[in-house]
């Protein structure tokens, strides 16, 4: 998958995730959310390992190069509009 | 975006309770060299830093500093629990309790509620990173005058990591403002300010010297 594509995927995921994670916080016995946690936590770690191996880390502890220390290349979040 | 970790960065196990050391503790959360600062202070200044490295740096302190504000207050916390009237007064602790019970708000030792006063962020790289260096240094002082002051050991554990933090993230800012005067010319770091004036840096060193 292109980069931007990926990106957007992994933003979408992760805010699908967030939703989810407010609900639960005060629905824990709802087994309809709870599965919808588990799906999209599944399909944003996959996601989130294939964007690392590709294009990059988006966490500190995601750096995947032995050579290079890639955390703090460009740009940023607040450079670029996609994010 | 963050994330929570639902743990400490440095383990706070403090066996009794003792609202008087609370009582000054608590400027190092919302106090003019606290942690509440020097995390705001790094966190609004990223936008004005104009190199890679200068944006990991205050970004990884600044989340480092949010962990630092939660450690503060876990001591706080453990200082303050089961505590009765009788040792809220005798101890000096009623006018904090008076307005926040044992909850915990970011206030000074003398009780002056947290300001955006206390840091700047001032869109110039070499002054935003010479601020964070005295941050750094005036944070490790007051640490300092708390080990100076504090003789719960179980206390002083977590406080001598803290202070030892300060020394390290000044070490860092110091490097940070190296690699950031390394890009501008060696002759005039102040010739053009890297966050705003266009053409400042490599490109400027290279046609200036």
């Amino acid at each position: 998958m292109d980069r931007d594509k990926l990106f957007r995927t992994i933003q979408m995921y992760g805010f699908a995730i967030d939703e989810i994670v407010l609900y639960l916080d005060t629905h824990p016995n709802c087994q309809h959310a709870l599965n919808y946690y588990h799906k999209y936590n599944e399909l944003k770690r996959e996601a989130v390992e294939e964007y690392n191996r590709l294009y990059g880390p988006l966490t500190s502890r995601q750096v995947k190069s032995r050579e290079k220390w890639t955390w703090t290349n460009e740009p940023w979040p607040w450079e670029r509009s996609a994010d | 975006m963050w994330m929570y970790e639902k743990k400490l960065q440095y383990p706070v196990n403090i066996k009794n309770p003792n609202p008087k050391l609370a009582k000054f503790i608590i400027s190092q959360l919302g106090g003019p060299d606290g942690e509440l600062a020097a995390s705001m202070r790094y966190l609004n200044q990223r936008y004005a830093a104009p190199y890679g490295e200068i944006k990991g740096l205050l970004t990884d302190i600044g989340t480092e500093e949010l962990g630092h504000m939660e450690m503060i207050s876990a001591i706080l916390y453990q200082l303050t629990r089961n505590l009765t009237p009788e040792q809220i007064k005798a101890s000096g602790f009623d006018a904090y309790f008076v307005d926040h019970t044992t909850g915990i708000y970011p206030a000074s030792a003398s009780g002056v509620p947290f300001s955006a006063a206390y840091f700047q962020s001032k869109g110039d790289p070499i002054t935003d990173l010479v601020e964070d260096m005295a941050a750094e240094q005036k944070a490790r002082s007051t640490y300092d005058n708390i080990l100076r002051l504090a003789d719960d050991p179980d206390v002083r554990d977590v406080i001598k990591f803290l202070r030892e933090r300060e020394i390290v993230h000044f070490q860092r800012f110091g490097e940070g403002l190296r690699i950031t005067q390394d890009n501008l010319n060696s002759r005039n770091f102040y010739a053009c300010n890297p966050a705003f004036d266009k053409n400042c840096g490599r490109n400027c060193r290279r046609r200036m010297s």
